[in-house]
């Protein structure tokens, strides 16, 4: 750096911040106001409650998991529930071929493939998350000063 | 005090920085205020960690830099396009500077307070592509290295940048 460049930086960082418009901090608190009084369901999921988000996502998982289990049994029940539903579903015969059969790899690929290595697999993603969880964290406290999380 | 109250005593705290900050990165007060609430806003939500963290301004700068980072390169073809033209356009002949409110601190010295104003103004006039990278390097202490990555911008554009804007705020200040 030159001196006049010494100069021009010398007084940059002597310059006082403009101020804040009085108008700002009457948005803030009106924003801040609605924010509070909209109901919790309307807010983004990552701002629920702790309790809220974990019931959520457990009857998430719930969900995906009975549908899964009660494929073949819906399969099975929609034939036998009369001649109405026989015809309906007869029409859908051709497409529920198909997707049994998908469901019936699926299955299969899973029992042979997947299960037998599923919870070792399972403890190295958790293993993995947490080492990661645990990385980050120490980054964003120690580097960024918490300023990553927005 | 209520939560609204101690949010107001923060807000009221930290709102000069946020605004600061926004405003010499964007160069529009408008936008610097929508800016600075939006910044409040993600302070709201996370209160609880922020009202007793000593990180607060630290935490309260790098989210206003990256939103103002992220408002600006809505426009990147804008920012290219005055990028090119500015070699054939007078520097600093925005007329942006006329919009500012005076936005001075009392200064007991006049003639300080008048250059620094004139310092002030000067800067929000420069165009974008000169304006971000030098208030990003006298301001918020990045270097050229690390300005060049957050732009996404080549290194040679970021001194170059940096070297024509501080010209043009030389001549404004008759440091020359």
């Amino acid at each position: 750096m030159t001196d006049l460049e010494h100069q021009l930086d010398h007084e940059l960082r002597r310059l006082p911040g403009p101020k804040a418009p009085t108008s700002l901090m009457p948005r803030v608190m009106l924003a801040v106001a609605q924010a509070e009084s909209a109901p919790w369901y309307s807010r983004a999921w990552t701002t629920w409650p702790v309790a809220l988000r974990a019931t959520s996502a457990a009857l998430l998982a719930l969900l995906i998991v009975g549908i899964w289990r009660l494929m073949p049994s819906v399969s099975a029940w929609v034939p036998a529930a009369g001649p109405v539903w026989t015809q309906a579903m007869g029409r859908l015969a051709p497409a529920m071929q198909i997707f049994g059969e998908f469901a019936t790899l699926v299955r299969v690929l899973w029992s042979v493939i997947i299960q037998p290595i599923a919870v070792y697999f399972l403890v190295l993603v958790i293993a993995l998350s947490l080492v990661c969880a645990v990385l980050w964290t120490a980054v964003n406290c120690v580097a960024l000063g918490g300023a990553s999380r927005s | 005090m209520s939560d609204s109250g101690r949010f107001e005593a923060f807000v009221r705290e930290y709102q000069d920085m946020v605004f600061a900050t926004a405003v010499r990165l964007l160069g529009n007060p408008a936008e610097a205020e929508d800016v600075a609430q939006t910044v409040f806003m993600k302070a709201f939500e996370r209160f609880a960690e922020l009202e007793s963290s000593v990180t607060a301004p630290g935490w309260l700068k790098t989210v206003t830099t990256n939103l103002c980072l992220n408002h600006l390169s809505r426009y990147r073809a804008r920012w290219q396009f005055f990028s090119e033209l500015d070699a054939a356009a007078p520097e600093g002949a925005s007329s942006f500077a006329s919009t500012l409110v005076a936005p001075i601190e009392p200064v007991a010295d006049t003639e300080t307070a008048d250059r620094q104003e004139r310092l002030e103004r000067a800067l929000q006039a420069l165009p974008d592509h000169q304006r971000v990278p030098l208030v990003l390097f006298h301001f918020e202490d990045l270097s050229y290295h690390d300005i060049a990555a957050r732009l996404g911008v080549s290194l040679s554009k970021v001194k170059s940048d940096i070297f024509r804007g501080r010209e043009t705020l030389k001549k404004a200040m008759g440091i020359v």
